[in-house]
């Protein structure tokens, strides 16, 4: 058997020895892996740098190294505020923090954006207050749920338990809405309190979501609270379109809702695990 | 009761009105059961209430020693058990080795060199070191189950649970996987839903069939197949007392049922007697 010979310039004596003795990392390491693995003289010069024991050993390196997993820069990110690299992989790996995801929800606050160009103040005020917290509530939704997560049943059965896993992929969802929201807010400074109005929704009504998953499915659990929002957003309407949520009272209570929903998630948390939610799509459709 | 076993009593679940399982019995030892049945029996929904990823609505599970049905015990639980679910989805950015390092952060593996030591263990086990470094959305169909079939094996489950882990497969993976499922029944309880009565025949100590949401049988695949002892025949036409038949390679017609005087009389496969079986032949569902 013949190993085909490479016309690319060989890596250096030098780069090799690192090489041997793992000592190369990331695009270094992958670029010598992939020229060593065919090119027989480059072999033959490892096989000279080093004696067979600390050879063997430098392969085992090599191997550790080769194997490490390449987080991508959300991941990287997280690691780098402090998270543990076990619970930044399992926020990371939240379908709804995906750029395609985070595109749409960035796409629906731009569209915001530009109505408020057409829409008189207190109008464009209220569609910032409907429109923000429900995205939160969306990712929430979809951040635990086999519609996004392909693993979404290993992710089930995981002596993890759902609480801390959706508890992390949510608030990890809802951080990065309130950067896209917030973002979009600067834009219309004109608008004074409305334009941060939505704020203290979010932070509600994700937590609520959070909390009714504890005995229904998270899609099912936001479906709910978005209706529930749509009911107090109408109900607290005045009749000159003026919204009482817009108001310092208004926001204090919803800032009281936050309080309430927080420390109802905490106290619910050791129940998560109790009753699993039918969340499988199969089910449903087999299911009369 | 050996401690390495797990004892199901009574099962019960139901979708609306629908009976998925109507108070199903059970027990499973060391070595491979096989659970067969024909679509819509209510493997799948027995399959994951062991697997915790749902909850019956009655009945009692010991699972080694672990009570499931409570909400410390389901975690317990997670921790003694590896699933491998019917349709396991993957990270499609993710190599191998990869998707296996966030099996065990899911696994609670939290210190990372065990994690990894674990990682190529597994996928040692299952053949697939060599492709480890590899996209999971560039490899075969066999070797995605095979990576399945090591992520369910992280932390060294005594009990696994395996949902129809050769569909798709071609003959020769199926038999690559029959030997993996051979050695992992070494020591451990594995739990092996089906369709093919030939990987219950090839591997199987103990075989449960379940039809309708019960139990239709439950003990050893040779008495599975003397169900159909003095009931499969040959003859050159299909036999009008025949409840299946179909032309063999041979030419003559393979008959199950109750056979003319004088019929030409087979050795009933596992296959004959599991057909005969669903037929629901109140004789033969007498002597089960």
């Amino acid at each position: 058997m013949t190993t085909p010979q490479v016309t690319v310039d060989h890596p250096s004596r030098e780069r090799l020895r690192a090489y041997a003795w793992a000592e190369l990392t990331g695009a270094r390491l992958e670029a010598v892996d992939r020229h060593v693995a065919e090119c027989r003289e480059c072999i033959a010069t490892l096989a000279e740098l080093a004696d067979p024991t600390d050879q063997a050993l430098g392969w085992a390196r090599l191997d550790r190294e080769l194997d490490e997993p390449r987080p991508g820069w959300f991941e990287r990110l997280l690691r780098l505020l402090g998270l543990r690299d076990d619970l930044a992989r399992i926020t990371a790996t939240s379908p709804t923090l995906h750029a395609s995801w985070l595109g749409t929800a960035a796409f629906i606050v731009v569209g915001a954006l530009l109505m408020t160009r057409y829409l008189p103040v207190d109008v464009a005020g209220l569609t910032f207050l409907v429109t923000f917290p429900l995205l939160p509530v969306l990712g929430a939704a979809l951040s635990f749920g086999p519609s996004l997560d392909p693993t979404y049943e290993l992710t089930l059965v995981s002596p993890l338990g759902r609480f801390p896993i959706i508890l992390l992929r949510t608030l990890s969802v809802l951080i990065a809405l309130i950067g896209i929201a917030g973002l979009g807010s600067l834009a219309v400074p004109q608008q004074g309190i409305a334009a941060v109005a939505w704020l203290a929704p979010s932070v509600a009504l994700t937590l609520v979501t959070i909390a009714l998953s504890v005995k229904l499915a998270p899609r099912l659990a936001a479906a709910c609270t978005g209706a529930l929002w749509a009911v107090c957003v109408i109900a607290t309407n005045d009749s000159d379109g003026t919204s009482l949520l817009l108001t310092v009272k208004g926001q204090l209570t919803v800032a009281g809702l936050v309080v309430v929903a927080g420390v109802a998630v905490v106290r619910l948390r050791r129940y998560f695990d109790l009753v699993t939610p039918i969340d499988f799509p199969s089910l449903a459709r087999t299911a009369p | 009761m050996p401690a390495n076993t797990v004892s199901v009593t009574g099962l019960v679940r139901r979708y609306g009105r629908h009976t998925a399982l109507g108070g199903v019995s059970l027990s499973l030892s060391t070595g491979v059961t096989g659970l067969l049945g024909p679509n819509g029996a209510g493997k799948t929904t027995l399959l994951r209430i062991l697997a915790t990823a749902l909850s019956p609505d009655q009945g009692a599970i010991d699972m080694l020693g672990i009570d499931p049905l409570t909400a410390k015990g389901k975690l317990e639980a997670r921790r003694v058990l590896g699933y491998l679910p019917q349709h396991p989805g993957f990270h499609p950015g993710f190599t191998a080795f990869e998707f296996i390092d966030y099996v065990g952060i899911l696994r609670r593996i939290t210190d990372r060199a065990q994690r990894h030591d674990e990682a190529r263990r597994v996928l040692d086990a299952v053949g697939l070191s060599d492709v480890r470094g590899k996209k999971i959305k560039t490899l075969s169909g066999g070797m995605r189950q095979r990576v399945a079939l090591a992520a369910a094996i992280v932390g060294d489950p005594r009990l696994l649970i395996l949902d129809e882990p050769t569909v798709g497969l071609d003959p020769k993976q199926r038999l690559r996987f029959r030997e993996l499922i051979a050695e992992l029944g070494e020591g451990r309880a594995v739990l092996l839903s089906t369709h093919q009565t030939e990987d219950v025949g090839a591997l199987c100590q103990h075989v449960v069939v379940l039809a309708g949401g019960t139990v239709r049988f439950d003990g050893t695949p040779a008495a599975l197949s003397a169900f159909a002892a003095g009931r499969v025949w040959h003859s050159a036409q299909k036999d009008p007392g025949a409840v299946a038949g179909w032309r063999t390679g041979q030419g003559t017609v393979h008959n199950i049922g109750s056979p003319p005087p004088g019929a030409a009389l087979l050795e009933p496969s596992l296959e004959d007697g599991y057909l005969l079986l669903l037929d629901g032949d109140p004789a033969l569902a007498e002597t089960a």
